[in-house]
């Protein structure tokens, strides 16, 4: 990514009055930098990225969890920080680049400038919108939660599959700020606030799930019509009145209202606690509806996802297990249960539907753990986008709770997003690729495309041409189509090209010319799994659970260390791969009698690798690796 | 004898109008709506006063003109510690002196007919719906009266009754499902928002 000063940019008068208003939203924003991002990922194509921000000293490395490519919808790029905390999301259409990258508690958004360049808005997300609570006094021992989370029909495994269709109703003061303040085009900011929720679902393992989001101009719902001065409660209260026309006449399963009306409390509001069809309304502020994942936060109350419990410095003890779960930094040398102090938290975060805390020490809040209980200001409270799952880890901590005050919002959004799902009948060519996750190292596992036809009118028409290609890093273009496959509803893969990962990519084209297609990151399973196919024939391996074995990584200095246990001594060649798997470098080497090589890579640009290792004792194994400078 | 026609028709009108309590009254001017000295004000000024389902609802009362001098609202709200707020709106009152009712709020489509509409709504942690209350239209004695209103310092004073019924399917567990705001009287300053 590289940053550019205003005097290098030639700005229309449109264009420089949208950088200087960006500026003015100091409040919001650290800092407006220009940028030319379209370096980020067509000259690193691939499943893995490396780049770094202006403004940061440290380099970056992604690697994608979704990618969607519609001829409708564009090109949406999805991932996960690699060495930081954090997941980032691209959107690519006629040459606008949007997105949004989270570093640990930094936020940064990229708007679309023109074809060419890009701004990076960095948030100040110090404190959020709205400030929780909890109480003066020590919460009651852990609830008896019902196992079955006290909602009826509830899988503990669900993995319907299930299209959300949303529908955002723009209101006037919304849609000026898309414009003049934000993205510049509502199309790149519709996608980049769709893809901070299906990368939430992803995310917690919330499989097979997705929202499509729909959107509309209102500009008729003004501040003459919203409350004067802004109330969210006042607001709130009349969304069904103001958009419930609008929702039956495109046939959304939720509403939402997109505002800019600086609330003084809350950043959104849902109508009530879902899933219900008669209240499936929500506002949210344009302007957090991304930066503090906002829009996931109030689709998390549609689907019946809580707030936090009290002992998660929230304030919801509603004796449900879907509860979202806030992470606290224990500050060092905490005395328990002497509450004459009150010590400072550094570090916390919440995920996605939990509610943030007072910062900045405007009241201390009680914090109980196993160990008792103390006062603390918090410093900072970020959202972290995943919705909580007791299974799913943000660094090294559970985001979610399985005993106790239970907080699994993952369980309930299984099961709840297929209900509301329904609320309306798709009227869009929906396409979904499942497989059996349960199926051990995939054996044996057929691919299905689930293809639900869109309303007669609408583009889209069956029948359809369904074609499956696959490759080894998820970028597929028409340059590097990927391996046919094959065609059919259906396709089987005996031999998987990579273990443990591949990407499998369907193309659904319909008989009017609409062309979807889903591309997904296929985890094959452990280490174990790659060991040999279902048909006994060695597989390929790639070791990445084994990084001590590569070292450093990423490389920074020109060297690759290698140091192979029981391999002391032996002899054999190795072969450097890009991600298209051309050779870049090959050659002999020998292992030294402590196990440890070296190999130059002091040639090769920054990226992502494949070292292939054949030994002449016949083991062969793979590593991934990136460099990040040379 | 038409003279004396046109008097008896008069003053039918007038006991009719007495009899039915005309919904909407004569605007009054204005200016004839400064209270005199000897006034006793309803309740002292920036207080409001109402009994929510017959218990004492102590949450306080403000008033904000509504993109017009002659428009106004009030807002009557309370969100205690745990952060479960009631919140309470009167909108589009008339700034005249009069006896109105009370009408379903509709928004876009009477949100300024000058006709007082009210809804109310319980949120929790402001972003959780759990109850959201609109007129009950089956009833007929919701009222908004504005005994005095000072042009000058943008003072009201009046008193109000509505009821109000629970509109969501799914509301939060305890709320109820039926409001009822009587013996409200308010004595505001009327803000510019």
């Amino acid at each position: 990514m590289t940053e550019y000063q205003p005097t290098q940019v030639q700005m229309t008068t449109v264009e420089s009055a949208r950088y200087t208003s960006l500026q003015d939203t100091a409040v919001i924003s650290h800092s407006v930098k220009i940028v030319s991002t379209a370096d980020i990922r067509t000259s690193q194509p691939n499943d893995t990225i490396v780049f770094q921000l202006p403004g940061r000293t440290d380099t970056l490395w992604a690697e994608a969890s979704l990618i969607t490519d519609d001829s409708l919808e564009g090109f949406t790029w999805t991932g996960k920080i690699l060495n930081k905390l954090g997941y980032m999301a691209l959107f690519y259409q006629n040459g606008t680049i949007a997105g949004f990258i989270q570093v640990e508690s930094d936020f940064y958004e990229i708007m679309p400038l023109n074809t060419t360049y890009q701004f990076l808005v960095e948030r100040n997300n110090t404190q959020l919108k709205g400030c929780g609570n909890s109480p003066s006094s020590p919460p009651p021992a852990p609830y008896p939660i019902d196992p079955d989370c006290l909602l009826s029909n509830i899988q503990e495994y669900n993995t319907c599959p299930a299209t959300v269709s949303v529908l955002l109703v723009i209101t006037k003061d919304a849609k000026n700020w898309i414009l003049n303040n934000g993205y510049g085009s509502i199309d790149a900011y519709v996608q980049i606030a769709q893809a901070t929720v299906n990368l939430a679902f992803y995310n917690s393992d919330i499989p097979n799930k997705e929202i499509r989001i729909k959107w509309i101009e209102r500009l008729d719902i003004d501040s003459t019509v919203l409350a004067d001065p802004p109330n969210i409660s006042s607001d709130a209260s009349n969304i069904k009145t103001l958009i419930s026309t609008d929702r039956d006449t495109i046939k959304a399963d939720v509403a939402i209202l997109l505002t800019y009306q600086e609330y003084s409390n809350a950043s959104g509001a849902t109508l009530a606690i879902g899933p219900d069809t008669d209240q499936a309304y929500a506002i949210v502020e344009v302007h957090y509806a991304i930066s503090q994942y906002t829009l996931a936060h109030e689709l998390g109350h549609v689907f019946g996802a809580r707030h936090n419990w009290p002992i998660d410095a929230g304030d919801d003890d509603e004796e449900v297990c879907y509860h979202a779960k806030r992470w606290i930094q224990t500050p060092p040398n905490v005395i328990y249960d002497d509450f004459s102090e009150v010590y400072d938290v550094e570090k916390s975060w919440s995920t996605v539907v939990g509610i943030p805390v007072s910062t900045a020490g405007t009241f201390a809040n009680l914090i109980t753990d196993e160990n008792g209980a103390y006062f603390a200001f918090f410093l900072t409270d970020g959202r972290i986008l995943h919705y909580s799952n007791p299974d799913v880890y943000y660094g090294l901590a559970p985001t979610g709770r399985a005993e106790g005050y239970i907080a699994n919002n993952a369980l309930l959004l299984r099961n709840t997003t297929c209900t509301v799902a329904d609320f309306f009948p798709t009227r869009e060519l929906r396409v979904f690729v499942l497989h059996d996750l349960n199926t051990p190292c995939l054996t044996n596992t057929t691919f299905s495309a689930i293809i639900t036809p869109p309303e007669s009118g609408i583009a889209g028409q069956p029948p359809y041409t369904v074609s499956w290609y696959w490759n080894t890093n998820g970028h597929f273009s028409s340059n590097n189509p990927g391996e046919y496959l094959g065609q059919g509803v259906n396709i089987s893969i005996p031999e998987y090209p990579a273990c443990p990962v591949f990407w499998l990519k369907c193309v659904v084209t319909s008989s009017d010319g609409v062309t979807v297609s889903r591309i997904r990151r296929v985890y094959i399973g452990p280490a174990t799994c790659c060991e040999e196919t279902s048909e006994g024939k060695p597989l390929s391996t790639t070791d990445n659970s084994a990084t001590n074995n590569l070292f450093p990584n990423p490389v920074n200095e020109g060297t690759i260390n290698l140091m192979l246990e029981n391999s002391e001594g032996a002899k054999g060649s190795f072969k450097i791969l890009d991600i298209y798997g051309r050779t870049l470098k090959d050659g002999e080497i020998e292992i030294n009698t402590d196990g440890s090589s070296r190999i130059d890579v002091s040639k090769l640009e920054s990226g992502s690798y494949l070292l292939h290792l054949h030994l002449i004792s016949g083991e062969s194994v793979n590593y991934k690796f990136i460099i990040a400078q040379n | 004898m038409k003279n004396i026609i046109f008097i008896i028709a008069a003053l039918s009108i007038l006991a009719n109008c007495e009899k039915n309590q005309s919904p909407i009254d004569i605007p009054v001017d204005p200016n004839d709506t400064i209270p005199s000295v000897t006034d006793t004000p309803i309740i002292q000024l920036g207080k409001g006063y109402v009994l929510k389902n017959g218990v004492v609802w102590n949450a306080p009362f403000e008033a904000w003109f509504y993109h017009s001098d002659s428009v106004f609202q009030i807002w009557v709200e309370h969100v205690n510690s745990n952060l479960y707020g009631e919140h309470f709106f009167l909108q589009d009152i008339p700034c005249k002196k009069g006896r109105y009712p009370v009408e379903l709020r509709r928004v876009l489509i009477n949100h300024r007919n000058q006709i007082p509409d009210a809804n109310f709504a319980i949120f929790q942690d402001f972003d959780q719906g759990m109850g959201m209350y609109e007129i009950d239209t089956t009833r007929t004695d919701h009222f908004l009266e504005i005994l005095r209103y000072d042009w000058e310092e943008k003072t009201v004073e009046g008193k109000f009754q509505v009821f109000l019924r629970q509109t969501l399917t799914s509301p939060g567990p305890g709320v109820p499902d039926y409001i009822s705001l009587t013996e409200g009287k308010f004595h505001l300053k009327i803000k510019e928002p």
